[in-house]
C-alpha cells in the first residue's frame, strides 16, 4: 500500500512578506469588484489585470530567468495564487498558461517553442486552453479521436475538441491528439501539439452554459495545418506527458478556495455575534479550509522538491470539491434571504451563482469517481 | 523525519505488536488493568516521553514523541500512557517532577472546577471532578485549580483523592469521578504562567485525542484494505468491486484529513497548546473518524461487529475519542465565532494566520 506523502508546509519569512505585498495590491486593484464578479474566481477573464499581474512578476514565478520567469520558490507562487483566488481576482486569462501550458512547455517543448512564447505568458500576454476533452472522450481520455495526419511538412488535423474553456479568449491550445494508430491502441500513438487558435480551418464555437455564461467552448477542426514545428516532447508520448500535465491541473488551492466569496459573503451575512447553529456550521468550514489548505500546500513542497504529486492531488482535488459543494447547501440554510432585501442582494447573488456552478467541482478536471479510482489504485487495490 | 524518530518508531511499534495481544485488548476493555504491560512501557521509558524534550531520556523533541502516541494508536493501546505523558509533560513545563507510575489529568469536563484555598503550611485543594480518564487506577492527577480565581497546576499524589461513580468509556476504559480532598505543599502548587492558557488540560488532552484519532484510523484503513483484498463474493475478491474501492478512497481521504489535522495540533501543543489550531484540529479529526467507522463496518460486513475481530478496538477508539475533550459542535462553535468576529475582511487573513 502507498503511503500518502504529505509533508508539513515550512513556514518561509519571504512568502509571508510577498503575501503583504499581493494583498495591497489586490486590495488596491479589486477595490470596485462586486461580490457577484468576484464569486466568478478563476473564469473572470481580464487581459489587463492579468498584465499588471505580469509586470510585477507575479506570473511564471518559478521559472528560469531565461524565459522570462522569476526563479522563485513554488511556496511564494502558491502564496500568490491563493492570494488572488480568496480576493476573487479575475485570473482566467493567464491561468493555465501559469498552471499548466507553460510548464509543459518548459519540461518537454522544444527550444524554440520555449522561447518565443514562455516570455509571452510571463508578461501576462499569451493566453493558452487545454485540448483533451472531446464529444465521444471525456473521462476517459486515452479514446481521443482527434487525429493529426503527418503530412509534408508537419501535421493536418481533424476532429472536435470539447468544453474547451476560455478558447474565446486565447491565443494557443495544447491539443491531446492521435498521431498514429487508431483508438483500439489507446494511450499508443497519441501526442500533444501547440496549435495557434488562429490558424485556418479553426472554428470556436460558445457553449453557455446553465447560469448563462460563456467560459467553454466546441473547438472544431478542418483539414487545419500545423507545421513539424509545433510537436511538443515525442511524437507518440502523449500520453505520458499529458498525466504530467493533470498533475498540476489538480493539485493547486483553486479545488477548494473557488467559492470562497460564498464564505466571505455568508460571514457578513451571519454578522459578528453569530447564532449558535450558526457559528458551529461556520466554524467547521473554516476547520475543514484549514485542513485543506495544509495538505495543499504540503503538495506544493511535493513540487517544489521535483515530485509528481499525482495521487496526493486527486485527494485534495475530492476532498476540496466536496467540501465547496457543501458551502452553498450550508449557506442556504443560515441565512433567510430576500434577494430583494439590500442586506442580503449580494449574498443571495453569490449563492445562486455558486449553485449553479457547483455540479462542476466534482466535475473538470477529472471526475470524483475517476480520482476516487486513482486513490484505489495509489492504495493497490486495482 | 529524524533518524532517532525513525528508530524509535520502529522499536516502539514492536514492542506495541508483542505487548498487546487481542487477549490484552479484550482483558482491558473489560476493565482490567494490565500492571505487567504498563511495566513495560514504563520500562522503556514511554512514559516520560515528553519530559525534558529532546534533552530528555529518549532524546526527541515534543512534536516527535507526539508521533509515537500516534503510532501507540495504531496498536489501540489500552493504558493510560497518552494520559500520563501528558501529565508528566505538565509537571516539567511547571518546574516539577514528573511522577512514577500512571497519571492523569482531571478536570477533563468544562463545567468541572477545583478549589485552592490557603492553609497552614500550603494549600487546601477541593472539587469534584467527572469522567476522569483511568481515575480508578492512577497514582498521581494533575490538576488545574483556581485559588482566587487565578488557575494554578496542582501535582497530587494517590490519597488525595476518591473515587466516586465509577463509569466507563466506549472502549470499555475507566471514566471515573473523583472527589478531591487533599492538603498540598507549596511546591506542588505553580501558577499557570500567561504563556499557558487556563484550558490548557481541554486543549491538549484535544491535541492528544486528534492525535489518536489519526492513528486509529489508519489503522482502520488497513484492515478493511487488508479484509476486503481476502474476503470473496460473487467469485471475486470485494476488491475488485468498484463501489468497494471508491469506498475504500473515501476511508483513505479522511484518514489523510485526520493526519494532517493530528500535525497542525501536535505543532499546536507545541506552540504553547494554541487552542484555535487545537479546536480546528480535533473538530476536524471528530468528523474524519464518524464518517470513516461506519464505511469501515460496512466494508466489512457481519464479521466487524463481532468482539472476536480486531476492527472495533479501533472504530471505538474513534467513536470515543471524537466526544471526549470536546466535541465538533464545541470547537466548531469557538472557531466560528472567533472567524465571524474578525468581519468578512478579516477572515481570509485569519485563515492564513491559523
Ligand atoms: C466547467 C468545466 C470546464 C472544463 N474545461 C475543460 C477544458 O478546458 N478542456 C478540456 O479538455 N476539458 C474540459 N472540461 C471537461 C472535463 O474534463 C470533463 O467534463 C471530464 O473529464 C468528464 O468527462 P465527461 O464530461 O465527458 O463525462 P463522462 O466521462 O461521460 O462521465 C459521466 C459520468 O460517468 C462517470 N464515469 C465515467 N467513467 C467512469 C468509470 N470508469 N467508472 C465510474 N464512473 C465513470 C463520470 O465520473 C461522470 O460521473 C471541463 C468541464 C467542465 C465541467
Amino acid at each position: 500500500m502507498h503511503t500518502f506523502r504529505f509533508p508539513s508546509p515550512p513556514h518561509s519569512a519571504a512568502s509571508e512578506r510577498l503575501r503583504g505585498e499581493v494583498r495591497d495590491f489586490l486590495a488596491d486593484a479589486l477595490r470596485d469588484r462586486p461580490a457577484l464578479a468576484r464569486s466568478d474566481s478563476w473564469n473572470g477573464y481580464d487581459a489587463a489585470f492579468s498584465q499588471a499581474m505580469g509586470s510585477r512578476g507575479w506570473i511564471a514565478m518559478t521559472w528560469p530567468k531565461a524565459y522570462g520567469g522569476h526563479e522563485r520558490s513554488a511556496f511564494e507562487r502558491y502564496v500568490v495564487i491563493e492570494e488572488m483566488l480568496a480576493a476573487g481576482a479575475p485570473v482566467a486569462a493567464h491561468w493555465i498558461a501559469d498552471r499548466q501550458s507553460g510548464p509543459l512547455l518548459l519540461k518537454f517543448g522544444t527550444e524554440e517553442q520555449r522561447q518565443s512564447i514562455l516570455p509571452r505568458i510571463a508578461r501576462g500576454d499569451c493566453y493558452f486552453c487545454i485540448g483533451m476533452s472531446e464529444p465521444d472522450s471525456g473521462s476517459d481520455l486515452a479514446s481521443v479521436r482527434t487525429r493529426a495526419a503527418p503530412v509534408e511538412g508537419g501535421y493536418r488535423i481533424n476532429g472536435t475538441k470539447l468544453w474547451t474553456t476560455n478558447a474565446q479568449n486565447c491565443h494557443y491550445m495544447i491539443l491531446f491528439c492521435r498521431t498514429s494508430g487508431s483508438t483500439e491502441d489507446r494511450h499508443k500513438g497519441t501526442s500533444q501539439l501547440l496549435i495557434d487558435l488562429a490558424s485556418p480551418g479553426i472554428t470556436i464555437n460558445p457553449i453557455i452554459d446553465m447560469a448563462g455564461q460563456h467560459h467553454f467552448n466546441e473547438v472544431v477542426f478542418e483539414d487545419v495545418f500545423a507545421p513539424s514545428s509545433a510537436l511538443i516532447g515525442k511524437e507518440g508520448e502523449g500520453w505520458a506527458q499529458v498525466t504530467s500535465e493533470l498533475a498540476l491541473e489538480r493539485s493547486g488551492p483553486e479545488r477548494f478556495l473557488s467559492s470562497f466569496t460564498l464564505m466571505r459573503e455568508l460571514a457578513l451575512a451571519l454578522g459578528p455575534a453569530p447564532s449558535e447553529h450558526g457559528a458551529i456550521a461556520f466554524g467547521r468550514l473554516v476547520s475543514h479550509l484549514t485542513v485543506l489548505r495544509r495538505l495543499s500546500r504540503g503538495i506544493s513542497a511535493l513540487l517544489e522538491a521535483g515530485e509528481n504529486p499525482q495521487l496526493e492531488a486527486s485527494i485534495v482535488k475530492d476532498l476540496g470539491a466536496s467540501f465547496e459543494q457543501d458551502i452553498p447547501e450550508i449557506a442556504r440554510q443560515l441565512v433567510d434571504s430576500a434577494p430583494t432585501e439590500p442586506s442580503t442582494q449580494a449574498f443571495c447573488a453569490v449563492l445562486a451563482h455558486t449553485l449553479l456552478n457547483a455540479p462542476t467541482f466534482s466535475l473538470r478536471g477529472g471526475t470524483r469517481e475517476i480520482l476516487r479510482g486513482i486513490i484505489a489504485r495509489g492504495l493497490g487495490l486495482r | 523525519m529524524s533518524d532517532t524518530l525513525q528508530m524509535l518508531l520502529d522499536t516502539t511499534t514492536r514492542l506495541f505488536a508483542e505487548l498487546f495481544t487481542p487477549a490484552d485488548l479484550h482483558r482491558a476493555a473489560h476493565g482490567e488493568w494490565l500492571a505487567d504491560k504498563w511495566q513495560a512501557l514504563e520500562e522503556f521509558g514511554l512514559p516520560m516521553v515528553l519530559v525534558g524534550g529532546a534533552d530528555g531520556e529518549l532524546g526527541i523533541d515534543t512534536a516527535e514523541g507526539l508521533a509515537l502516541l500516534r503510532a501507540a494508536a495504531s496498536f489501540a493501546v489500552p493504558l493510560p500512557l497518552a494520559e500520563t505523558v501528558f501529565a508528566n509533560h505538565l509537571l516539567d513545563l511547571a518546574g516539577m517532577k514528573p511522577a512514577a507510575g500512571p497519571a492523569s489529568i482531571a478536570p477533563v469536563l468544562a463545567q468541572d472546577k477545583l478549589k485552592l484555598e490557603p492553609v497552614e503550611g500550603g494549600y487546601r485543594l477541593s472539587g469534584e471532578a467527572h469522567a476522569v480518564p483511568w481515575g480508578r487506577f492512577a497514582n498521581t492527577m494533575v490538576a488545574v485549580a483556581h485559588l482566587n480565581g487565578r488557575p494554578h497546576l496542582v501535582h497530587v499524589d494517590a490519597g488525595g483523592w476518591t473515587v466516586g461513580e465509577q463509569g466507563r468509556t466506549l472502549c470499555g476504559f475507566p471514566a471515573d469521578r473523583l472527589d478531591f480532598a487533599a492538603v498540598l505543599d507549596k511546591a506542588r502548587v505553580q501558577p499557570l504562567g500567561d504563556e499557558l492558557p487556563e484550558t490548557i488540560l481541554r486543549s491538549g488532552g484535544a491535541a492528544l485525542r486528534t492525535i489518536a484519532i489519526a492513528g486509529a484510523l489508519q489503522k482502520v484503513l488497513e484492515i478493511t484494505i487488508g479484509y476486503v483484498g481476502e474476503r470473496s463474493q460473487f467469485g471475486r475478491t470485494l476488491s475488485k468491486f468498484q463501489v468497494i474501492q471508491h469506498d475504500l478512497a473515501r476511508i483513505a481521504e479522511q484518514a489523510v484529513a485526520a493526519g494532517a489535522a493530528a500535525e497542525l495540533a501536535a505543532e499546536a501543543f507545541v506552540d504553547g497548546f494554541d487552542p484555535m489550531r487545537i479546536a480546528v484540529a480535533k473538530s476536524r479529526a471528530g468528523e474524519a473518524a464518524g464518517i470513516a467507522a461506519p464505511l469501515a463496518h460496512q466494508l466489512h460486513g457481519a464479521i466487524g461487529v463481532t468482539e472476536e475481530y480486531q476492527l472495533h478496538y479501533f472504530t471505538r477508539q474513534l467513536w470515543a475519542g471524537r466526544d471526549e475533550f470536546g466535541t465538533e459542535r464545541e470547537w466548531n462553535e469557538l472557531v466560528g465565532r472567533a472567524a465571524l468576529q474578525q468581519g468578512p475582511d478579516g477572515l481570509w487573513p485569519f485563515l492564513t494566520a491559523l
